[in-house]
């Protein structure tokens, strides 16, 4: 049997975009292309190019094709801009580092599409050499940067593809040893242009460098490197490594208004650092959730208002539906943040005839549904009946009408089918959605927001939220008596673990019984360090009120599952009241909260899992961690292993620890050695 | 407003007709400041068919082709006539002649007013009675109370639908222009555009789905649970759902 070609009528994932219908809503698209290339034309870089203003792509209903318009607009983009698509954010008081959070994730996730990341460029490796090699011809050509033959290094540097300076040995030798006059030659550049750096040239470059060339080799510094980026605290002892000064650290102790204010200037400097390269593309999808609150919906004016005015070299798209925009989001807005979105807006227009009949072919063709089917369904009197009162109608309407009818040629039976129940549909969206987030490793990335939203608003039964007053804890549950603190810590950074070990005490103390909770997801690096001196401390305190509760892979998959139903509710992309999913949401994640709620240190350790090894005497079951470690992750590196695992361990004890666990699989490779987990193995 | 050249005069003399929709433009107010090339781009108009004279020779008013209903306008002045004051309502029946009520008409719809009574008695508004020779007529309305809507009688025929209330196209389009303008979207509420054309909401619905048949309108679905019930008014029904906006192919 053929799969149904119009089952997909929504698109969740703008990266994963099904064909598009030639004609249909081009105008925009066609706008929104040019609107980077003006950005990318101007002057030779680096460039202050600057959008008059954010753009607004409006449909009068969901199903219009807003994001199947941003998949296109990226298409097209690929490799000329750098594309960051953003999702809503939860919370106000941290809008700018959540952008800048999802900004350096996507620049980690492959230029091409359909991709991995190890058979990829990231976006981050192609922006960082386009600003460094850009930066080095300016100054050869100025003749700032001496050379005996600049011709024919301009020449190389022109056409050098990023795997080639990456095994250049000379080239990084000069982006090392040159890095005061380097940054000298990289604020005058900016300068010339009217752009200044908020952190120290010489820090991104470091950084810059640090990621590009070496963190392949240490992927600790790599992942260093990508936490200076989203401004969170990077270690002592990384930060040296890295090349970084004292000053040049984000703080610690930051407080969440400093943290915003850093998050927003160092998105500034990676724009203006653009300029060297090549535009962003801010896309803002979703909008209709900010109108949850009038804080939150005023926050995205904030936002653009922001990005206009202090960020050059970027484009920023919103996306949204008319009615909620106009009476949800907009009412919030400040004048002066109205007037930051040009008009006229970039509106989508619905389907015609012939457009709907090309959508038909379309799609059967890549279905290659049999012949008969496929008459009947391009047929006159099927495309004809939607027509016949309006010449263009809403484009998922059609497409799920399309769906319905292929369903009844498949089955050869004339009679429509009914609607289905709502309860089984609800089920079957939410699993549509966890099997996607499966699929997807962009996805599976830590994700403040969606932990956040389902902390506050989809907590058990009988859970009241409070907000706590600390620096590290973002939200607390009480329940019969008993308090739940929660934090979100990306970091690594042992002095603000550390700190939030002191908090968490002087919580036990004032309050017996409670527990302090961080979710963790696989791509964060483990707590405490390997070289922590904190470490012991850490650890005692997990034997105690500190549950580092961290997802595996099935596990945040349901959860960010939980948040995109709820998301696409507000939005109207699927037909369910956003109450009715919440209250599915809360059922759904019981078995989740009930874990989170656990008392007793000794049932915090994943279900499944072998007890965990008393604070204190980790070293006495390198082959549990390991063993461990590998059924959590199922695939790591030898460095990623040698990195992760607490206390530290030598390659040659891991190995041996490896042979003793028939699961795990070891391939060794030209440049590393990979071990594998694999479940038939034993027995 | 100064016209440089005669294009720009027919322009100008087009839009303040488009402005002042079914109510016309006396001369004086139509040419203001135009002058002689406003008087030339008149008489271009008014001979290539794009302006009509609904008034008299002596007192004109220019209207566009599409408000040019003289008809209709004999049948509404005399409805207006016919129809009794309130302080009348409970007093003697008032008869009138056919002068009477055709009186005070002007131009074109004083000489449309045989066809418009014609109108008025095949729908059964107006009613003829006679005494002798002359010939007495009664608007329909005056007749309710004797006839309370309990135990009243069938009526030997099926009532003749109403006169379709005319609904302006030039004055909806202008009235959709202005709303697009102000929101920036080009979907607009229909109850909103009801409320700007200042026309009831029936037959601007009927409009709607005339102009969608012949592919000038396109409806967008909004935000029902956003809507309130003034607005939820305006909808029109589409493959099963309520349509709350709408779009104009403006040109």
């Amino acid at each position: 049997m053929v799969a149904n070609p119009f089952e997909q009528a929504i698109v969740t994932e703008p990266r994963r975009i099904s064909a598009s219908v030639p004609g249909l809503n081009d105008e925009p698209l066609e706008r929104l292309v040019r609107l980077v290339e003006d950005l990318a034309e101007a002057k030779e870089p680096p460039r202050n190019a600057r959008s008059p203003g954010a753009r607004l792509l409006v449909s009068p209903d969901p199903g219009y094709g807003k994001s199947h318009l941003i998949g296109r607009l990226f298409r097209r983009l690929e490799g000329r801009a750098t594309l960051v698509y953003l999702r809503p954010y939860a919370t106000a008081a941290s809008c700018w580092r959540s952008i800048l959070l999802k900004t350096v994730q996507e620049m980690e996730f492959p230029e091409r599409q359909g991709l991995s990341p190890p058979e990829s460029e990231t976006q981050l490796d192609a922006f960082i050499h386009g600003v460094l090699v850009n930066m080095a011809l300016n100054g050869l050509r100025r003749g700032v940067i001496a050379s005996r033959a600049p011709h024919r290094l301009i020449a190389y540097l022109e056409r050098a593809a990023i795997a080639e300076l990456r095994a250049n040995d000379a080239w990084k030798k000069l982006l090392r040893q040159q890095t005061a006059k380097l940054s000298e030659l990289l604020k005058s550049q900016l300068y010339e242009r009217g752009l200044q750096l908020t952190a120290s040239p010489a820090a991104w470059l470091r950084v810059l460098v640090c990621y590009a060339y070496e963190g392949r080799a240490q992927p600790e510094l790599r992942q260093a490197c990508l936490d200076w980026l989203k401004t969170a605290c990077v270690d002592e002892e990384e930060g040296r490594a890295i090349g970084l000064s004292p000053a040049d650290r984000p703080p610690w102790d930051l407080s969440g208004e400093n943290a915003e204010d850093l998050a927003r200037s160092r998105l500034a400097d990676l724009v203006k650092l653009a300029g060297f390269f090549r535009p962003f593309v801010f896309c803002f999808d979703q909008t209709e959730n900010y109108a949850s609150s009038p804080g939150l919906a005023a926050s995205l004016g904030v936002v653009v208002e922001g990005l206009t005015a202090e960020c050059p070299n970027q484009l920023t798209l919103l996306t949204a539906n008319r009615t909620p925009w106009e009476k949800g989001v907009l009412p919030h807005w400040q004048w002066a943040h109205k007037d930051r979105i040009l008009k006229p807006y970039l509106e989508l227009k619905g389907i015609n005839r012939s457009q709907a009949a090309e959508l038909v072919r379309l799609r059967l063709e890549a279905a290659e549904a049999p012949g008969e089917i496929a008459s009947r369904m391009l047929a006159q009197e099927f495309l004809e009946k939607f027509f016949a009162e309006y010449p263009e109608v809403n484009i998922r309407h059609f497409i799920s009408n399309c769906s319905l009818r292929f369903e009844e040629l498949s089955r050869h039976d004339p009679a429509p089918r009914k609607p289905p129940d709502p309860e089984p549909q609800l089920e079957e969206f939410y699993r549509a959605r966890q099997e996607k987030i499966r699929t997807q490793p962009r996805r599976r990335v830590f994700n403040p927001d969606a932990l956040f939203w389902l902390l506050e608003n989809a907590a058990p039964q009988g859970c009241t939220t409070f907000k706590p007053k600390s620096r590290y804890l973002v939200l607390g549950w009480e329940k019969a008596g008993k308090k739940v603190y929660f934090g979100l810590e990306a970091g690594h950074n042992g002095r603000r673990w550390q700190a939030i070990v002191k908090e968490g005490e002087s919580l036990e103390v004032a309050d017996p019984g409670c527990k302090l909770v961080f979710i963790r997801t696989p791509d964060l690096r483990p707590i405490p360090g390997a070289r922590w001196k904190t470490a012991l401390a850490i650890q005692a305190a997990r034997g105690k009120f500190l549950h580092l509760l961290t997802l595996d892979a099935e596990e945040l998959s349901r959860l960010y599952a939980a948040h995109d139903l709820f998301l696409d509710a507000m939005e109207g992309d699927i037909p369910l009241a956003p109450e009715a999913v919440l209250a599915f949401v809360k059922q759904e994640l019981q078995p989740f909260w009930e874990r989170v709620l656990e008392p007793s240190p000794g049932n915090w350790a994943p279900p499944g899992s072998p007890p965990e090894p008393p604070a204190g005497q980790t070293g006495s079951s390198l082959k549990t961690r390991l063993r461990e470690l590998l059924r959590r992750e199922k695939f790591l590196s030898l460095q990623e292993i040698l990195e992760r695992i607490h206390p530290p361990a030598t390659p040659a004890e891991i190995e041996k620890a490896r042979a003793a666990i028939p699961e795990i699989q070891v391939f060794d490779g030209p440049r590393m050695t990979v071990f594998q987990w694999r479940t038939g193995k034993r027995g | 407003m100064a016209s440089g050249n005669p294009a720009e005069a027919v322009e100008v003399l087009l839009e303040r007709l488009r402005a002042a929709g079914t109510a016309g433009l006396a001369k004086g107010k139509l040419l203001e400041r135009l002058g002689a090339r406003g008087e030339r781009a008149l008489r271009g108009l008014l001979a290539a068919g794009r302006v009509a004279n609904l008034g008299s020779r002596t007192r004109p008013c220019f209207v566009l082709p599409e408000h040019f209903q003289p008809v209709e306008r004999a049948c509404e002045a005399i409805e207006k006539k016919a129809l009794p004051p309130k302080a009348a309502a409970e007093g003697p029946i008032a008869l009138f002649t056919r002068d009477e009520l055709a009186r005070g008409l002007t131009g074109e719809p004083k000489k449309r007013v045989p066809e418009a009574l014609a109108r008025l008695f095949e729908a059964g508004r107006l009613l003829r009675f006679q005494r002798g020779r002359l010939v007495y007529l009664v608007h329909r309305e005056h007749l309710k109370r004797f006839f309370p809507q309990e135990g009243r009688p069938a009526a030997p025929r099926a009532p003749a639908p109403s006169p379709p209330v005319a609904v302006d196209r030039e004055a909806v389009l202008s009235a959709y222009r202005r709303l697009r303008e102000k929101s920036g979207f080009s979907h607009v509420e229909i109850a909103a555009l009801a409320r700007e054309a200042g026309c009831p909401l029936a037959p601007l619905k009927d409009f709607i789905v005339s102009e969608g048949r012949a592919g000038r309108a396109v409806l967008g679905l909004g935000d029902w649970s956003l809507s309130d019930e003034e607005t939820r008014a305006g909808a029109i029904e589409l493959f099963g759902r309520p349509h709350l906006l709408v779009s104009f192919e403006t040109g």
